[in-house]
């Protein structure tokens, strides 16, 4: 027969090597490879899902917050400042305050080191108020009690005409800028 | 006469080696391997065939699922939150690093005493960390200054970073700023200093309850001294007391 043959047997063993070695072992090789791609698959799909989940729930809970409190907070962080306003604001607290406001500017301002960490922009307005003592206080509590922060960065007080003191101070407010 | 089955061309058979030819049937081990490597390559070869193609099929459904996903991912909703949250961040960290100028002035109020003036006052806030704080302090004696300084130092709230400035000066009384010291005659004895002061921001965290608290102190006495008796245009407005007296 041509099977017992040594030439076939030889023909067969040199076949049955090729075919393992140039093809199942490289299909292995694949096969793992594959099953890599899989699991990576699976792994990123498991993500993608959570990041929707996580997406449609904090979706939900913005929208479930009440106008008044989203307005609260783009009143206490705009993204634009309106000098003009913030200043009316200042001399309504002023006049409150029975203090006089002898001048404010609005100066742009340069970004402080801890800045380049945040997404808010400063805005800074000098002004100078006269007035008692406590009358100075009043305007800082009002200051402080605003509806959008007017922070005091520097501070002078010292005594003007009158047993009147003067008061020169920075005030900075912010307003948010996206840099997503 | 020779035998003829011994002329025959037909080749004799030998019986006994007929017996031996039909009951011997050799197995090569080597025939045996090579045809079970064979078949075990071919089988094999369709196993891994077969397996590559369903793991094939699987990678492409986990591409459509993923790919399914990301398609359900609405990237103006996710911008929306993003930005809702860091105005949120950005707004929280503003909130944390609020400081109440109110406060730290009743704490520089509550650490002067009686019979020292504060000339000048300048505060400056470093970034969101704490108050850098120079007064002018002007007193009528070595012991006011000694006790003021010591009231300042033994402060927990108020870090005193250095006292400077130190100075004598003999000036005749004029001017809102100056006050008469009682028997020192036409000339008034001033000893002033420099103290710089820093308040962390944390002491003097803005609160609405700390805010409400510090109003009423704030709208009760607008001119007249009452009896904390040491603000800051009470103190320039009125007689200096002897503090050693009320110390001591």
């Amino acid at each position: 027969m041509i099977f017992n043959s040594f030439f076939t047997q030889i023909v067969m063993a040199v076949l049955a090597v090729g075919i393992l070695y140039f093809y199942v072992h490289p299909t292995f090789t694949n096969i793992g490879v594959i099953q890599d791609s899989i699991m990576q698959y699976q792994a990123e799909k498991e993500k993608v899902d959570g990041v929707n989940e996580r997406l449609v729930d904090l979706n939900s809970r913005m929208e479930s917050i009440p106008p008044e409190s989203n307005q609260a907070l783009m009143t206490y962080l705009p993204e634009e400042v309106d000098q003009m306003s913030v200043s009316r604001d200042i001399l309504t607290m002023t006049e409150e305050a029975n203090v006089y406001l002898e001048s404010i500017r609005y100066d742009k301002t340069t970004p402080r080191p801890t800045d380049k960490d945040n997404n808010f922009i400063r805005h800074n307005f000098s002004m100078s108020v006269s007035g008692t003592y406590e009358d100075i206080k009043l305007f800082l509590s009002k200051l402080e009690q605003n509806n959008y922060p007017l922070e005091v960065s520097k501070l002078s007080i010292s005594v003007g005409e009158d047993s009147l003191m003067k008061a020169d101070m920075n005030v900075v407010t912010y307003s948010y800028t996206n840099t997503i | 006469m020779p035998d003829s089955s011994s002329t025959s061309f037909i080749p004799k058979r030998n019986p006994a080696q007929n017996e031996k030819r039909a009951g011997r049937r050799k197995v090569y081990i080597g025939t045996f391997i090579v045809r079970t490597l064979f078949f075990a390559a071919l089988v094999g070869t369709v196993s891994v065939y077969a397996y590559e193609q369903k793991l094939k099929s699987t990678l492409d459904r986990e591409v459509f699922s993923l790919n399914n996903s990301i398609s359900k991912f609405d990237e103006a909703k996710m911008d929306k939150v993003l930005t809702f949250d860091a105005r949120l961040a950005q707004v929280n960290f503003r909130l944390e690093h609020t400081a109440s100028i109110v406060k730290l002035l009743n704490a520089i109020e509550n650490s002067t005493v009686g019979s020292v003036k504060i000339n000048q006052f300048n505060l400056e806030r470093n970034n969101d960390t704490d108050f850098a704080i120079t007064a002018s302090i002007v007193t009528d004696s070595f012991d006011a200054a000694l006790f003021q300084r010591r009231v300042l130092e033994n402060d927990d709230f108020l870090a005193v970073k250095e006292i400077s400035d130190l100075a004598l000066t003999t000036t005749p009384p004029a001017g809102p700023l100056f006050s008469e010291i009682e028997g020192a005659g036409t000339e008034e004895l001033e000893i002033g200093f420099k103290a710089t002061i820093s308040i962390s921001l944390d002491k003097v965290p803005h609160t609405a309850a700390g805010t409400i608290e510090t109003l009423p102190a704030v709208e009760i006495a607008p001119a007249s001294a009452d009896a904390s008796g040491n603000m800051i245009d009470e103190v320039l407005s009125s007689e200096p007391e002897d503090v050693n007296q009320e110390i001591l």
